[in-house]
């Protein structure tokens, strides 16, 4: 009865909705974008879910971090998040990780992982994990915001990779601006990209970086192509 | 002719797809600085979807795509 709403989808279905729980997937970053996309991947039933992060709640998270309340300012995300996630859907393992995922960690905080799921708001642990699933054939979800503005990517090791695009390069400046409301849209487009790869939907985003303008509410595919240049590839 | 696909906040007062004169530029940064955007602000530039550097030589009929920072999470 739980899922009765998604397995009556023909692209789900009870064969979706087990593979769903049999799915290990590895959220990293509990922030904007992890706040929802945890949300989304625990009420759709993703049967087990590791959050990967070493930060603790601030008064500057709580315009768009909703998992969190003014009680849990200076707490650990993770715990928090674990509670929150538990309550809302016990039947889904929930594996908390107090670390920041680092090259030398990398292969440990990820093991056993199905999909990586990337949340975090930092060039350098991006190109981590990007480097991590390319070189082990990992599926990665992969999303970024800026105020009214963010992409989605799926990456694999036959597909474009951030560094086929030339992102080791981006430098970020000052305080990223964000609102729920746009945070939200990029991410649950994040936690579909997720659930259709484990389902095992079509139209997939592999080879495409999907930019949302919430702006003007549009959204476009890129098509993207594999590098010559890219360490990776 | 070549086709500018200008994204997130590179479309602020400008078109979000436009087209110059192949004869007006001879290279990604002449686009750049057409649209008076800082080159240091360009995060990735791709010509007809491969990752290119704004000194690459453009030609007739290329589809050059411009995109700023977007790293947050």
């Amino acid at each position: 009865m739980r899922y009765s709403r998604q397995t009556i989808m023909e692209c789900i279905g009870d064969k979706g909705q087990k593979r769903l729980s049999n799915a290990k997937v590895a959220v990293i970053g509990a922030g904007g974008l992890g706040c929802f996309v945890l949300n989304e991947l625990a009420l759709a039933g993703v049967g087990y879910i590791r959050i990967i992060e070493d930060d603790n709640v601030s008064l500057t998270n709580l315009n768009r971090q909703f998992i969190y309340k003014e009680s849990d300012i200076s707490n650990s995300k993770v715990k928090v998040a674990v509670n929150y996630l538990r309550e809302r859907n016990g039947l889904v393992e929930l594996d908390g990780v107090e670390e920041r995922l680092t090259e030398a960690n990398a292969t440990e905080l990820l093991k056993n992982i199905d999909i990586v799921v990337d949340c975090v708001d930092n060039v350098e642990t991006r190109m981590v994990v990007n480097d991590y699933c390319v070189d082990k054939d990992i599926p990665l979800v992969e999303a970024a915001v800026n105020g009214l503005h963010g992409f989605v990517m799926a990456i694999r090791k036959n597909y474009p990779c951030l560094r086929c695009i030339g992102y080791e390069n981006t430098k970020l400046k000052g305080v990223n601006e964000a609102i729920g409301a746009a945070v939200g849209i990029v991410a649950s487009i994040e936690a579909l990209e997720v659930i259709k790869i484990i389902v095992g939907m079509n139209e997939l985003l592999y080879g495409n970086m999907l930019m949302i303008d919430c702006n003007d509410y549009s959204i476009e595919k890129v098509p993207l192509r594999l590098s010559d240049e890219c360490r990776r590839h | 002719m070549i086709e500018i696909r200008l994204f997130a906040t590179f479309r602020e007062n400008r078109k979000k797809i436009d087209y110059i004169d192949s004869n007006q530029v001879e290279k990604a940064l002449d686009i750049v600085n057409y649209y008076g955007i800082d080159p240091e602000d360009v995060a990735i530039c791709l010509i007809n979807g491969f990752h290119s550097k704004l000194t690459d030589s453009i030609k007739d009929g290329d589809v050059v795509a411009l995109f700023p920072p977007v790293g947050g999470g």
